[in-house]
């Protein structure tokens, strides 16, 4: 589904990703851990198309198509979704409207009739539940006054009712509490599937509990310096990073 | 820049031709306003950017232009078919068309039922005892001697509307007041004066629209007095969509009594210079003063909003918030003058403008401009300029939204809040559709 060759990005020339590789395939949940700042929503920002980081070299292919060459919502189109670490607020557009708008575009793209008012707000209602969002919070401009928690759910309903094929969540169990997390975790789990896979970056080996990864990946300074399976994760609580920092995880 | 040059003998001639044209149908008083205000014209000039009010608004593109003045109406200047296309459908209210800024007849609808109450002519048909009211009003108005403009529209208006409501008007009336730029002949200037009278505890809803075919140059110098009594209400929006080409002046006068409440929603989308000015002068008690504003300037137009408040009086409320958005080279003004005299204490008055620009090109002037006279008082003012933001139209666009129409979702919401607080749906939806058809159209952000 992805595959990503020797993949190098920087910022104002400043480089970031220092040449990444990482194949997933369909099914599969892969996880993505690491100290701040080192480069894991740079990685993910990447693949959803933001325009800020330069691609200096490597290749990156979904599902057939070379994604770099794509805009950003041709690839969410093609089923790429990104659950961001800071999700934005926008005044004055209705989460509602928004969501349906998207949809339409994506159900558009598929070649499918767009979506009628009935059945959409039907399809919302259930996957607010999945999620346990407030109804409240549909009314309301896009993540506007949301808690951190709820800005977080949101990204999730989305993904849940976009229904991508490839969905990057970048951190979004940071800063949930326990039931929240299993929310998120519920999310994913009943989207789940052998045909759509999943990269979940997160700090936390507890959201791996919920969510079970089949891989997990190590990125220190840019670079995937380890991977591993879901005992990974455990290692890296206990022993920290330090030990990958050294230069000991090179070649997993 | 000194004073702009101008064809003064073009004015005088037009002048002459009106004298001429007015036959004795003017009476001496009438006659002595009118000269008094060519004189100050005559002296004073047109307005030349030293002076503070006219900063940013070089008007020198009009004074230059030689117009042809509309003396006499002809309902025959445009197409019935295109005159419907101005007219919302299914009006039940009150519609009052001008050509040209002469009064249409055959257009206007004007139940023959009407409450005793009520009196709403065109100031041509006005009755003997009225023409002297109004008079009376002209020699009152700051228009005569406020600028070149107003002095002007003075000076050389033909026709406008007359709308008296007595006291105790217990419905509320809803006039449609209809200005169609025929566009017929280049060069056309035409000066509609309006005349407002709203009696105690009586209330309108007045929907102004300034439209026109085609992309024709032509001058529309219009001046409206505004009396609101004791606990009277009005509601008053203006839509301004004239062609690319024209020039548009107006001054609104408002004067309010006590406890009385001044609406307004100005939307500003048209000609090559516009200015809409507004001048409340709120002399009662706790009084209610609402200004809106929505500006959307592209190609090189110049929009300048130039409002001023002025709280005589205690216990007075006032919001003002206006909204642009400029696109390529154009530009915007806005001042907002609020001033609290030494009585008005307890005057609570919030001002605010935020402007949306959408090329590096495109500019706005903010001059807000507090006076304050008495100690008590909460005044605040605020001005944001800004671009599209970034992290929001990435957001969108990794949804799968359109770059475009990514574009158009995040400008129609910064408008919203304006938009909503419309009351009339009519109102709403010609707006909201002047402003897709402007995202649509001419600024290129095709919806895909
Ligand atoms: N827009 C930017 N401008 C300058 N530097 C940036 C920008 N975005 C990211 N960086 C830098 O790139 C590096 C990687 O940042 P990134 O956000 O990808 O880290 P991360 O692994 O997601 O960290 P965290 O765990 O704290 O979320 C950091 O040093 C960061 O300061
Ligand atoms: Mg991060």
């Amino acid at each position: 589904m992805l595959e990503i060759k020797n993949l190098k990005a920087s910022i104002d020339g400043a480089p970031i990703l220092n040449g990444i590789d990482l194949k997933i395939k369909p099914g599969e949940i892969h996880a993505i851990m690491g100290p701040n700042g080192s480069g894991k929503s740079t990685l993910a920002n990447v693949l959803a198309g933001r325009e800020e980081f330069e691609v200096t070299s490597g290749e990156v292919t979904y599902c057939g198509h070379n994604l770099l060459e794509l805009a950003p919502e041709e690839r969410a189109r093609e089923g790429l979704f990104l659950a961001f670490q800071y999700p934005v607020e926008i005044p004055g557009v209705s989460n509602t409207y928004f969501l349906k708008t998207a949809l339409n575009e994506i159900r558009k793209h598929q070649g499918l009739e767009e979506i009628d008012a009935a059945d959409f707000l039907a399809l919302v209602k259930q996957r607010m539940k999945t999620v346990d969002l407030d109804e409240s919070l549909l009314k309301r401009p896009v993540n506007e006054g949301f808690s951190g928690g709820e800005k977080k759910k949101n990204e999730i309903f989305q993904m849940a009712v976009l229904e991508p094929k490839l969905s990057i969540l970048d951190e979004t169990d940071s800063g949930l509490d326990i039931d929240a997390l299993k929310v998120v975790a519920n999310g994913v789990n009943a989207l789940k599937d052998n045909k759509n896979a999943f990269l979940v970056v997160t700090h936390y080996q507890r959201l791996l509990e919920y969510i079970v990864p089949d891989f997990v990946h190590v990125l220190y300074k840019g670079k995937i310096v380890k991977s591993g399976g879901r005992e990974l994760a455990l290692e890296l609580e206990a022993k920290g990073y330090d030990w990958l920092k050294n230069g000991n995880g090179q070649g997993s | 820049m000194d004073q702009p040059t101008m064809d003064l003998t073009g004015y005088l001639n037009n002048y002459n031709t009106l004298l001429d044209h007015l036959n004795g149908n003017n009476d001496g008083r009438r006659i002595a306003v009118r000269d008094q205000a060519f004189s100050f014209f005559k002296e004073n000039g047109f307005p030349s950017t030293k002076q503070e009010s006219w900063r940013f608004t070089d008007v020198s593109p009009i004074a230059a232009k030689k117009f042809i003045h509309s003396l006499e109406p002809d309902e025959n200047l445009v197409r019935e078919s295109e005159i419907n296309t101005y007219l919302y459908p299914d009006w039940d209210g009150i519609q009052l068309v001008f050509i040209d800024g002469q009064f249409s007849h055959r257009f206007s609808a004007i139940p023959k039922n009407l409450d005793q109450k009520i009196k709403i002519t065109n100031l041509r048909s006005l009755p003997k005892t009225q023409q002297k009211l109004l008079t009376e009003i002209l020699e009152k108005s700051s228009a005569k001697n406020d600028n070149a403009f107003t002095a002007l529209n003075t000076a050389f208006f033909s026709d406008g509307i007359w709308i008296e409501l007595a006291d105790n008007v217990g419905s509320e009336l809803s006039v449609h007041l209809v200005h169609i730029a025929s566009g017929r002949q280049e060069n056309i200037a035409y000066f509609p004066r309006n005349v407002i009278n709203i009696g105690k505890n009586s209330s309108i809803n007045l929907t102004e629209t300034f439209q026109s075919p085609g992309n024709s140059l032509y001058f529309c110098n219009i001046v409206t007095d505004i009396n609101i009594a004791e606990n009277a209400k009005m509601d008053h929006i203006k839509i301004q969509a004239e062609s690319l080409s024209a020039f548009h002046v107006s001054h609104t006068y408002i004067n309010q009594e006590k406890q009385s409440a001044y609406k307004s929603c100005v939307f500003s989308s048209g000609s090559a210079l516009a200015r809409n000015s507004i001048n409340a002068i709120v002399y009662g008690e706790a009084c209610e003063t609402e200004l809106d504003g929505l500006y959307l300037g592209h190609g090189s137009q110049l929009i300048d909003n130039n409002t001023h408040i002025d709280h005589a009086k205690p216990h007075c409320h006032s919001r003002e918030i206006y909204r642009g958005i400029l696109a390529d080279k154009s530009r915007g003004v806005f001042s907002g003058k609020i001033m609290v005299h030494p009585d008005a204490q307890k005057t609570d008055a919030k001002q605010s403008n935020n402007c949306l620009l959408l090329s590096e090109e495109a500019k706005i002037n903010s001059k807000p401009q507090l006076e304050i006279y008495a100690d008590d008082v909460k005044c605040t003012h605020g001005a944001t300029v800004g671009q599209l933001d970034e992290e929001a139209l990435f957001y969108l666009r990794s949804r799968g939204i359109a770059r475009n129409t990514a574009r158009n979702i995040l400008i129609y919401a910064f408008a919203e809040e304006i938009i909503e607080n419309i009351a009339d749906d009519k109102t709403k939806n010609s707006i909201e559709n002047l402003i897709l058809n402007r995202l649509n159209k001419d600024m290129n952000f095709n919806k895909e």
